[in-house]
């Protein structure tokens, strides 16, 4: 697929972003602007159409590099309320966020309401941002989100806020506990997630499953590979005990040949969503879809 | 039981910030309306730059007339990258490419269009089209390094460096942060995040972007021979050793890392290389074999070579293996743990050896064969083996990895 496939984003980002504008249609009502699509959707349930909300990050986009025009800059100097990641998570607009709060925008970060888990490599550390792995996080994410809604925007019925967060809060408990059922039905030698992805710290820490950090070939290896080449990542495939490899990968028919040719593997590569909902058809439009089709991936590829 | 691969998510599209600017859409109390003018192009829009999910290597090569093109290492496609008239010595920061010309006076920059963002636990790679970004005045050859920020180009033959906007660059843009003077001399201008080191005949010093000295920022080095970002910082060679700067609370710390024992002009390591994002670097130390330099553990090694040295590379790998050119033309791959040394047999010509440009990746190691379109991909972790034999569509003259 693919190389098709950015053109098409971008095409499908432009047609969800003008339906966005569609409903509601009123310019009286208040502006919550968020950073990430994944609040952005997060945040949308929570308030409705009793306010704007402009999402920042396309579909599809990087939610550490993306950046901001100078009007949605000022778009966001100008919200009831800022809703960001935090945890250093949007590095490409932080000097915004910063510009906005200056400003006096009330700018609540997700991140002040998490229990964070940190990365470790050989020669670092720091605060992973990828909260949202675990929906116990967004849960308390949802709490404080309210709650900054009910206090700083004005016009906002409070009594329908409240119901629509507990409805959307019950929808996440709902999801929590099927992925506790989902993700209990995978044998406890098995759940290791073997992966290139670098999101699913807080998955793994709540629902008891080891992250092995997995380097991917790269496909200038894999033109004309020696068993050397995958020595590390057969190594910890069989050491991880699986036979699905949850990976990003352009060449992932090649590198299941190759690891079943040099490395005598049988393996399956796929991708899961991490850091942003797709356009509409994509398979992760909102947070609860997302949640969902990447926990069917886990149970399937390592039950 | 293998089910198909599915690349279900789609490439993501940087692009797709420009449709973003529609969402305006009259609703904040004083956004502009929906059919009011047409959104500026946004701040850091690159048109058609994707994210991937792993590292868009390409080879970039250019004759000595400019003909310049790029093999994607990928597909094994080649794309022009331009005509850029004669040039003398290119340098590359994994992204750009920057050819001088002594004729024209010029040095002229190329966006191979792919490049990698480190972001500590993850790597992010990009892609988007190459294309010519300009040229400007230069006088002499050209040593070039970028951090995410800032780009600094150094001519050693006049003494002068640039500090450029490394964004802006990006966008297409020369944009000109500050001019650094100092004598002729093989020194260095090398960024460090939001500041750049810079060397004078008999110091090295933390200047900020706008090559003003950092307060407590010098130290002496005599005699420097080129420098190197490693992954914990800025390194300087010198003539009792080397200096390391690293980032430091609000500015740079310098400390001197001497050699083991005083080092003889001919055996000093100069040209410190490595593969980019490694703490080791590694130079040829003489006729003896190779210096290895690791930044992070503040020590020099000099490990014996049965042949000399032309070239040394730091791959520190899981072996911490050393690439490089002996004087017998073969490409060579040292385990320092061991000393054990394999090569390639002979594939280079003994009488231009320092024509030989060597590019390292996790991977795999690329050389040019002087006077030959062969571009060599070797398994430098699997004995040397070559892997691939690339033909080129000119002569490289000048051979630079980008993507890294």
């Amino acid at each position: 697929m693919s190389r098709l496939a950015g053109g098409l984003v971008t095409a499908l980002a432009a047609a969800v972003v003008l339906t966005g504008c569609g409903a509601g249609g009123g310019g009286d009502r208040p502006l919550v602007v968020v950073t990430t699509n994944i609040l952005g959707d997060v945040v949308g349930e929570l308030v409705g159409d009793q306010a704007e909300v402009l999402t920042l990050m396309p579909a599809g986009a990087d939610p550490h590099s993306f950046e901001v025009s100078a009007r949605e800059a000022a778009q966001m100097r100008e919200a009831d309320l800022l809703v960001a990641n935090g945890l250093g998570l949007e590095e490409g607009v932080l000097a915004q966020v910063e510009a906005a709060r200056e400003d006096g925008v009330v700018v609540v970060e997700a991140g002040d309401a998490v229990q964070t888990v940190e990365w470790t490599t050989e020669d670092d550390t720091g605060v992973d941002p990828h909260f949202w792995t675990d929906p116990a996080q967004v849960r308390a994410v949802v709490d404080s989100v309210s709650a900054a809604v009910a206090e700083h925007v004005d016009g906002i019925d409070g009594d329908r806020l409240a119901t629509d967060t507990v409805a959307y809060r019950t929808e996440l408990e709902d999801l929590d506990a099927w992925m506790v059922e989902q993700l209990g039905q995978v044998p406890e030698p098995r759940r290791n997630l073997v992966t290139n992805h670098h999101v699913f710290g807080y998955l793994a820490d709540r629902f008891g499953f080891t992250v092995v950090g997995a380097v991917i070939p790269s496909g200038s290896t894999l033109a004309s590979p020696s068993a050397r080449d995958l020595d590390e990542l057969a190594g910890a495939i069989r050491d991880a005990g699986v036979s699905t490899l949850f990976a990003d990968s352009s060449q992932s028919d090649r590198l299941v040949q190759v690891l079943a040719e040099q490395a005598g593997l049988d393996v399956a590569v796929v991708p899961l969503f991490t850091e942003s909902l797709t356009p509409p058809g994509g398979g992760a439009e909102t947070y609860l879809q997302m949640m969902r089709a990447n926990t069917e991936d886990i149970v399937e590829g390592l039950r | 039981m293998p089910h198909p691969p599915r690349a279900r998510r789609p490439r993501w599209c940087l692009g797709a910030t420009a449709a973003l600017a529609l969402t305006a859409c009259g609703a904040g109390p004083a956004s502009p309306s929906a059919d009011g003018p047409p959104p500026a192009t946004p701040h850091g829009y690159v048109a058609g730059a994707e994210e991937l999910p792993e590292p868009q290597l390409q080879l970039a090569y250019t004759d000595a007339g400019g003909s310049a093109h790029a093999l994607d290492l990928l597909t094994g496609e080649t794309a022009e990258l331009g005509q850029l008239g004669p040039v003398d010595t290119m340098a590359t920061d994994g992204r750009f490419l920057f050819t001088t010309s002594t004729g024209t006076g010029e040095l002229t920059v190329v966006d191979t269009g792919t490049w990698t963002v480190d972001h500590g636990d993850h790597v992010h790679y990009y892609r988007a089209p190459a294309r010519v970004v300009g040229s400007m005045t230069w006088s002499g050859d050209v040593e070039a390094a970028s951090s995410d920020t800032l780009t600094a180009l150094f001519s050693p033959t006049s003494g002068t460096g640039v500090v450029l906007d490394r964004a802006a660059l990006g966008r297409g843009e020369l944009t000109e942060l500050a001019t650094v003077e100092s004598e002729p001399h093989q020194g260095a201008l090398v960024p460090l995040g939001n500041d750049v080191v810079a060397t004078d005949g008999t110091s090295v010093r933390g200047l900020d972007a706008d090559g003003r000295p950092l307060p407590d920022a010098e130290a002496p080095c005599a005699d420097p021979r080129g420098g190197h970002a490693t992954r914990v910082g800025v390194v300087v060679s010198c003539a009792d050793g080397a200096v390391l700067v690293t980032e430091a609370d609000g500015g740079v710390e310098l400390e001197q890392i001497p050699y083991p024992t005083p080092v003889a002009e001919a055996e000093r390591a100069s040209g410190l290389d490595n593969r980019p994002g490694r703490p080791s670097v590694a130079a040829p130390a003489g006729t003896r074999g190779v210096w290895l330099l690791d930044t992070r553990a503040r020590s020099w090694q000099l490990v014996p070579t049965p042949t000399p040295w032309v070239t040394a590379v730091a791959a520190d790998d899981e072996a911490d293996r050393v690439v490089g050119v002996d004087t017998t033309g073969q490409v060579v791959v040292l385990e320092p743990g061991t000393g054990a040394v394999t090569g390639t047999g002979p594939l280079l010509p003994v009488d231009r050896l320092t024509e030989v440009d060597v590019h390292v990746d996790a991977d795999r190691t690329y050389v040019n064969v002087p006077g030959s379109t062969d571009l060599l991909e070797v398994d430098h972790a699997d004995g040397a083996r070559v892997a691939r034999t690339f033909s080129a569509e000119v002569v490289p003259a000048h051979l630079a990895e980008t993507g890294r």
